[in-house]
């Protein structure tokens, strides 16, 4: 009997066990959706998750970061001290961290001059960049071997023809 | 060195002016 | 016989000059080529090697086929002119675009010329992807083009390579360059290109430094600083970032910029004045009386209807009178993003910005769109038209302008400024037109029309990738023909279709 009820009680403790990490992971916003629904989601918590991209522009106790999720990009105002942890900062290079921001989103931020940016609240890294290897293909190579030579065949008959041209009386 | 020099006044007054044109305006939107 | 032996030559001296401008280009690719040398970016090293060969080859086969103008006194005609500045910049164009298609980050040729076009003609709309990846050798490529697009490739030939000095007007003016700094064509293109790199020092040091101040880091803020200098002044609007001027935050930079970008979209005439001492030109010119109402106008009435929706004045200053300005001088930096226009902005805002997009800047500078010198020149002839109608017919009243020097407002001048304004607004509506067709609003059609037409860059959303080829096709020629000014491509196109129809007329005849 003592058994029965456990089970029972687990059973509908169960599901509220579930719902709580559930209710943890929040909507991740599309940057390109925060600017279409910018008047709508004026001044509320937004996330958004993506890559770190430039380098990070730091004003004093605060700094820049500007992270571009393929959608579009945007900058986020955030703790000096926050951003320690951070590895990678995209550009030809290096493929930036990819980071999950949580935030307040201003559409025209009166303490920025009517910026479009996030107030950061939680910043997590979610994955490390890391460093990009150029990959450079040998049909490349050939092929610019081969032009440059074409090139160069081509200067010596214009020289020949320049000098035909030069002793030419006018 | 006469045509330089009259050359940096003529770089320095333009980019005054052009300062200047900029805080008219900067004034006007203060004022409307 | 006599009109196709003379035809046969025209063709020699046409292939010969914009050989000429060709290579002239090719040496301009070597900058790219040493920037990512230095800093080990080996795949743009080879993109930009592959380049250089093909255009040296295709630059030294025109001059080649044209040789015979070098040994003959050939006379060079206004045809000739005007024909090679249309013909090279579109060669340019092809040659240009093969660093980007090489790159990865464009879909095809089409958006790599799309870019180069967007370029050479300083207007700043892009296609290429994933802009905060690419290499700093094509960024330095990008806002080169820009850079030499906007003071134009004709005067970069004739400052340097081409000695015969006989035909040099003609394809200076065949450019839309129209004024003359002193009596030889040569000496005038090298002062427009001294003032420009005077303010290229000034200009890079200052934003390389405010660079500094706003974190960025001494190597990237000279790069930074370079790129958006070059962009300022040829009021192109290229950046090295997707964010575009919202990269920075800053108030300053933005501050930098909006000076060179209003100092290069004046007349080179007029800074030359200046530089010579004549400061009160700043006042007397009609072109600088005609952008300081406009510009005022248009300020005024956009901060009027849109500070409601900036919290207070200093976010209203920059971003209504920032972009407003942008927009004029037509520039293209945006520091809001594209969509915001069209979402925040409303119908009132963007029918400000179409207005002022098409206005212009000054003309012989690296503006766009109709030009201040016609704007006021037309306003000045309906004021003097109806000052005629109210007074006495006994008066002969004289009206007079002053753009560098005085000029009488003589009938001939009037109709040739309204005759262009006309073809603008022509290309303008056809653009607005094509962007309905496919499904576009009309507020927005006729944004990203006018921002097109005047070689503006600013985007309501309407250019991107996934954009129909036709719309595409047609942007690239509107941006060229608002840049060139119509004459040179219609000179263009008549001489290509007047040997066409030779070569069938002769093809009948055998």
């Amino acid at each position: 009997m003592r058994k029965n009820s456990a089970i029972l009680i687990l059973i509908f403790l169960l599901p509220i066990l579930l719902a709580v990490p559930c209710a943890a992971s929040e909507n991740i916003t599309k940057i390109n959706d925060l600017i279409e629904q910018s008047i709508a989601l004026d001044n509320t918590e937004v996330t958004v998750q993506g890559e770190l991209i430039g380098e990070a522009l730091e004003r004093g106790d605060y700094t820049w970061i500007n992270i571009n999720d393929t959608t579009n990009a945007i900058g986020i105002w955030v703790k000096k001290s926050d951003i320690d942890q951070i590895q990678f900062y995209g550009d030809y290079k290096h493929k930036g961290d990819l980071v999950k921001i949580a935030g307040v989103f201003h559409k025209a931020c009166s303490e920025h001059g009517g910026d479009v940016d996030i107030h950061c609240t939680d910043i997590k890294i979610i994955e490390t960049g890391h460093n990009i290897h150029e990959q450079i293909s040998t049909y490349k190579v050939v092929l610019t071997v081969s032009l440059i030579l074409i090139a160069a065949f081509i200067v010596i008959i214009y020289l020949k023809v320049k000098k035909k041209s030069d002793l030419k009386p006018c | 060195m006469q045509k330089t020099k009259s050359e940096i006044v003529g770089l320095v007054f333009e980019l005054v002016a052009v300062c200047v044109f900029i805080t008219v305006l900067y004034l006007i939107t203060l004022f409307l | 016989m006599t009109n196709s032996k003379s035809s046969f030559s025209s063709s020699k001296i046409i292939c010969y000059y914009t050989g000429c401008i060709v290579i002239g280009i090719a040496l301009l690719m070597l900058i790219p080529l040493v920037t990512s040398f230095l800093l080990r970016e080996w795949n743009p090293v080879l993109d930009f090697l592959i380049s250089i060969a093909i255009t040296t080859a295709v630059g030294l086969t025109l001059i080649i086929i044209g040789i015979k103008t070098r040994e003959n006194k050939v006379y060079v005609q206004w045809k000739h002119g005007f024909v090679v500045a249309a013909l090279s910049w579109i060669i340019l164009m092809v040659l240009c675009s093969i660093p980007y298609r090489l790159s990865g980050h464009n879909n095809s040729l089409l958006d790599s010329c799309f870019d180069v076009m967007s370029g050479f003609t300083t207007t700043g709309l892009i296609l290429t992807q994933d802009l905060d990846h690419i290499s700093i050798g094509l960024n330095m490529w990008r806002h080169l083009l820009t850079f030499v697009g906007g003071q134009g490739m004709v005067v970069l030939a004739l400052s340097f390579l081409v000695k015969e000095i006989s035909g040099a007007y003609k394809l200076y003016v065949g450019e839309a360059k129209d004024i003359g700094l002193v009596p030889n064509v040569k000496g005038t293109a090298r002062i427009i290109w001294k003032i420009s790199l005077v303010y290229l020092v000034v200009g890079t040091l200052a934003l390389w430094i405010d660079g500094m101040l706003i974190g960025l880091n001494p190597v990237s803020a000279f790069f930074h600083g370079l790129f958006m200098f070059e962009s300022s002044w040829s009021t192109g609007g290229f950046a090295p970032n997707s964010q575009n001027i919202m990269y920075y935050h800053s108030f300053s930079y933005e501050i930098i910029t909006l000076i060179f970008f209003i100092l290069g979209s004046l007349n080179f005439g007029l800074h030359y004045a200046i530089w010579q001492g004549k400061k009160k030109e700043i006042i007397k010119n009609i072109e600088t009386q005609s952008f300081m109402i406009t510009a005022f106008l248009s300020s005024a009435f956009a901060v009027i209807a849109l500070s409601k929706i900036y919290p207070n004045s200093i976010s209203t200053f920059r971003r209504v009178v920032y972009n407003v300005l942008s927009a004029h001088t037509t520039t293209g930096f945006g520091n809001i993003y594209a969509r915001q226009f069209a979402l925040e902005w409303g119908d009132f805002g963007t029918l400000i910005m179409v207005i002022v997009m098409l206005i212009g800047g000054s003309a012989c500078s690296t503006a766009g769109g109709f030009k201040g010198l016609r704007v006021g020149i037309v306003f000045k002839s309906i004021l003097s038209d109806v000052k005629k109608l109210l007074s006495s017919e006994r008066n002969v009243k004289v009206f007079k302008y002053h753009h560098i020097k005085d000029y009488v407002l003589e009938d001939g001048v009037v109709r040739s400024s309204a005759l262009i304004i006309i073809c603008y607004i022509i290309t303008f509506t056809i653009g607005t037109a094509l962007g309905t067709y496919y499904g576009y609003s009309f507020a927005d059609s006729a944004f990203e029309s006018a921002s097109v037409t005047g070689n503006v860059g600013l985007s309501i959303g309407i250019t991107s990738p996934s954009m129909p080829s036709v719309m595409k096709v047609y942007y690239i020629i509107s941006m060229y023909l608002g840049r060139l000014e119509f004459l040179s491509v219609f000179a263009m196109v008549g001489y290509f279709l007047g040997g066409i129809k030779r070569l069938c007329v002769k093809i009948r005849q055998s």
